[in-house]
């Protein structure tokens, strides 16, 4: 049983680890397993806040909201990409609303990226460190990527149903995986690499990006809901309102926190 | 914040002194009769040390004690007078006399 509860405790984020996660685990084991679901909901609840991690200085708490700003653009750009390319798969007036979404919503995305991303330090060593990790982070996707291109390109009959799932899925997974790791070469740099936006900016990015997650998810659901209920449109608008919900939480703890600047 | 928040009552059980987590969620069961899961338990000691509400203190051993910060003792008193406030309102209301 400890060893389960030692298991969910590891699946906290590393800060909240490093400050409670003993006590935790000692708290999860004299309760027993009845402790178990409010610990997940816990891991779940902490996940979706990183703005109030135990940390060190409020800059290192501007960093984790614009890490978790670049998490959800990334994540709604999928999303939208996944509903503009199953575009033939949707009904008609989600095909109608694609371009709608598409331009809308991307502007919104690539704006809100603009202002939450955390700006390169102005030095060599810097701009070394982050394409070193930048290299470590994006290699897999990138090959798997270009794989999938190259397949596709090289005259290669791709008709035959496990070839093209398979290439269909190659590219995917590099795109997911490239959406997932993006975020993580800005955890991997840390303070010695990038700073980042100041409060104001970093909240008006943030609310951006919950506008064009609202926008877009609505637009998918109002378009499902109008031409009969369409799972793929339906999960996807549900998705990207999960996104909004996410934005509008982070917002919600920005505003209690002590004022930075 | 309401009279059953978690954050509201790890303040109240903090109001005494310094403790460790396993120590509020017992002064917590004596208030309320039941312990608060792990979960909740230090999501709220999280977020009441994001808004400077607690501050930790040096460890012995695993366990880490915190404290209410002079600010998290202004807020749980403001806290409390609003809810005494509200909870005598009612009482009298339903024309029961405040104990």
């Amino acid at each position: 049983m400890s060893v389960i509860a030692r298991s969910l405790v590891r699946l906290y984020p590393d800060a909240f680890r490093e400050r409670w996660g003993a006590m935790v685990e000692d708290e999860a084991r004299g309760a027993g397993w009845k402790s178990w679901p409010n610990l997940v909901a816990g891991i779940a609840d902490m996940w979706l806040h990183p703005a109030l991690w135990p940390a060190d200085s409020p800059a290192q708490r501007q960093r984790r909201v614009a890490t978790m700003g670049i998490t959800v653009a990334l994540a709604a750009w999928f999303l939208n990409h996944l509903a503009a390319e199953q575009a033939d798969a949707l009904p008609s007036a989600i095909t109608d609303a694609r371009t709608a979404i598409t331009h809308g919503s991307t502007l919104l995305l690539l704006l809100g990226l603009a202002l939450v991303a955390p700006r390169p330090r102005p030095t060599a060593a810097a701009a070394l460190l982050l394409l070193r990790w930048a290299l470590r982070r994006l290699a897999l996707p990138t090959a798997v990527g270009t794989a999938a291109v190259l397949v596709v390109h090289s005259g290669i009959d791709t008709t035959p149903p496990t070839l093209r799932v398979t290439v269909l899925a190659a590219w995917w997974t590099a795109l997911a995986l490239g959406a997932i790791q993006i975020p993580r070469i800005f955890t991997g740099v840390g303070a010695e690499a990038v700073v980042p936006p100041p409060a104001r900016r970093l909240r008006a990015g943030v609310w951006t990006l919950a506008a064009a997650s609202a926008t877009g998810g609505a637009a998918l659901l109002g378009s499902s809901a109008t031409d009969g209920l369409h799972p793929l449109a339906a999960t996807l608008g549900v998705g990207l309102l999960l996104l909004t919900a996410v934005c509008t939480g982070t917002l919600r703890d920005l505003r209690e926190l002590p004022p930075v600047d | 914040m309401q009279a059953n928040d978690a954050q509201t009552l790890v303040l109240c059980a903090l109001a005494d002194g310094p403790l460790h987590g396993y120590a509020i969620n017992t002064a917590i069961e004596e208030l309320t009769g039941e312990r608060l899961g792990p979960g909740s338990l230090y999501g709220a000691l999280t977020r009441l040390e994001s808004k400077q509400l607690i501050e930790p203190l040096d460890g012995q051993g695993r366990q880490r004690p915190v404290r209410l910060t002079p600010q998290g003792r202004e807020v749980l008193e403001r806290e409390l007078r609003t809810m005494a406030r509200l909870a005598d309102a009612g009482l009298r209301r339903l024309g029961v006399n405040p104990a």
